[in-house]
């Protein structure tokens, strides 16, 4: 028999519990959040398609059309992030010709979200890759990189962003510069292995910053043979990592590669060629 | 698939001690499972890498910002320098190259005899000595050269890089460190350099008609990119002397073409084999 000072004291227990409940609790698994992400990697300065004649893509490519079917997304989706991988530059005459300008005036005029560094965007130097991110206010995102250079004012460890109750936690990843670049175009930059760092601000991103889903924009490659890190082993030796999405070895990948991750949990490992070819779009709910 | 921050497990933890507090043990565990499965988790709804086709419509906001940029590129570049009868494709060195994929790296080859050229008149002119060797690195060649018209664009998309070309001059001892580092990596774009290779080393060098002999000096044209360290070629760093020509790699790519289209009416890989490779298994 439950007597009536009982019961009252777990009444009051209970509904107590409950006030501290269902606002947060209920309230996030009922409005779940369809997040559709898009994202390029290793655009190369390439504004046009390829040429009718190219013996591999004639035809395919160009802004126009990623501009216009990027733009559909946004119609289509609520929340919609973009995201690159790195290496904007390098690779057309108009890079030759204009060093860079149009490149990060497009991707400001897209919305880019946050984008990572490749060696290329290194080409002109690090004071110009400076003076051209901070006047086109590209949000770069880089956790393993020491940098004592001006860069320090234009690349940011981490950026979290909000889209309807979710909190999306984003971070970057470079590859080791040396024999990519002269010296003399990072001088003030050092690489560090990116485990460990990256793991730190994942987990700052995760249990500090109360972040749902974590992106981690990389330049590092998809895979390599030898024991060089790539995102492959990244994703593998790490934890609390939703997604991957890379760049630098300009793979074609049909569909995102699932790898298990330090604690099997499943992390997505995607990479979508070079210059402009094909738009990544992965759509999670959250 | 479930994960749980901080908060999540607190939540989880005080609601299931309510339960089981006020259903006994059974219900406390029944709330906790209910909780795991409801507590949130993302879920891939679709993944889709899509090719942007020439079918898709451009967005003719885009294509009015680009007009203009287009218009002064296409000014410069449009220009036809030459024209070829077969595509020059640059291709991957690797370990595993033969012989004959080696024959089909035409784009490497044309280039590097145009850069050796260049470096040998500047040498000659400069400080009346000549140029042994041309090496060039192959993460240097960025595009192929498609069949037909080849324009001042099409060379810029090959060699977008504004690297200078630099004559290095080198010991014996360094020339035979560099021969070792090109067997390794399975090849290089070379120029008046027969090199027969194996997967680890090098049986034999020839330059121009001569056995390589690794108790003299040579001069060796190559970029400034690949001198400074680039693409791992350290044995370059520490030359005994070296000449900065001003001379852009591009440019004498550039120059090669335009000179020899003008002599012959159109381009053609040389035939001769510069790197042999010797399987060993």
């Amino acid at each position: 028999m439950l007597k009536r000072s009982d019961f009252l004291k777990q009444s009051a227990i209970l509904l107590t519990g409950a006030a501290l409940l269902p606002q947060d609790l209920f309230g996030k698994s009922q409005s779940k959040n369809t997040i559709c992400i898009l994202h390029t990697n290793d655009f190369h300065s390439r504004f046009h398609p390829f040429p009718s004649n190219h013996n591999k893509w004639p035809n395919q490519g160009g802004i126009t059309r990623l501009t216009g079917l990027i733009d559909k997304f946004r119609h289509e989706n609520e929340h919609v992030l973009l995201f690159d991988s790195g290496d904007v530059f390098q690779g057309t005459p108009y890079f030759n010709v204009f060093k860079g300008h149009p490149e990060l005036k497009w991707m400001q005029n897209m919305n880019y979200d946050a984008t990572t560094i490749g060696n290329h965007d290194f080409d002109l130097g690090f004071e110009h890759l400076t003076e051209l991110r901070t006047k086109y206010n590209t949000p770069t995102l880089n956790c393993n990189y020491k940098i004592t250079n001006s860069l320090t004012s234009v690349i940011k460890p981490y950026k979290i962003i909000q889209k309807g109750n979710v909190r999306i936690g984003v971070t970057g990843i470079g590859i080791d510069l040396k024999g990519l670049l002269s010296e003399t175009a990072y001088a003030g930059l050092t690489y560090q292995d990116p485990i460990e760092p990256l793991q730190t601000t994942v987990n700052h991103l995760k249990n500090k910053e109360d972040c749902d889903f974590i992106v981690v924009l990389s330049h590092l490659g998809y895979s390599y043979d030898s024991q060089k890190i790539d995102d492959l082993k990244l994703a593998a030796k790490t934890d609390n990592i939703d997604v991957i999405l890379g760049g630098h070895t300009h793979t074609f990948l049909d569909k995102p590669t699932t790898v298990k991750n330090k604690s099997g949990k499943q992390v997505l490992v995607n990479q979508v060629g070079w210059s402009g070819l094909v738009l990544g779009k992965i759509v999670f709910e959250v | 698939m479930f994960t749980f921050n901080s908060k999540e497990l607190y939540i989880c933890t005080v609601f299931s001690m309510i339960m089981n507090r006020v259903f006994s043990f059974y219900g406390g565990f029944l709330a906790l499972l209910f909780l795991i499965f409801s507590c949130h988790s993302p879920i891939l709804v679709s993944e889709n890498n899509i090719p942007i086709q020439h079918t898709l419509p451009q967005d003719s906001a885009t294509k009015m910002w680009l007009n203009p940029y287009s218009d002064s590129v296409n000014k410069i570049m449009d220009s036809i320098i030459a024209y070829t009868d077969t595509s020059l494709n640059k291709i991957r060195y690797n370990s595993r190259i033969t012989q004959v994929q080696e024959t089909t790296a035409n784009l490497a080859r044309v280039c590097s005899d145009y850069v050796f050229n260049s470096a040998n008149t500047w040498l000659k002119t400069n400080h009346k000595r000549r140029c042994d060797i041309v090496v060039l690195n192959q993460n240097g060649f960025r595009n192929d050269i498609s069949k037909g018209a080849i324009t001042i664009g099409s060379v810029f998309e090959v060699m977008p890089f504004d690297n200078e070309i630099v004559i290095l001059k080198l010991s014996g001892s360094q020339m035979d460190s560099l021969f070792l580092f090109i067997a390794k990596l399975g090849g290089s774009p070379v120029s008046n350099l027969l090199l027969d290779i194996t997967e680890t080393s090098y049986n034999k060098a020839v330059i121009g008609n001569s056995r390589f002999d690794s108790r003299r000096d040579y001069y060796v044209a190559t970029n400034d990119f690949m001198y400074k360290g680039g693409d791992n070629f350290t044995m370059l760093k520490y030359p005994e002397e070296i000449f900065n020509t001003g001379i852009l790699v591009r440019d004498a790519i550039l120059d090669g073409f335009k000179s020899e289209y003008s002599e012959t009416k159109h381009i053609q890989a040389k035939p001769f084999p510069r790197i042999i490779h010797v399987k060993t298994q």
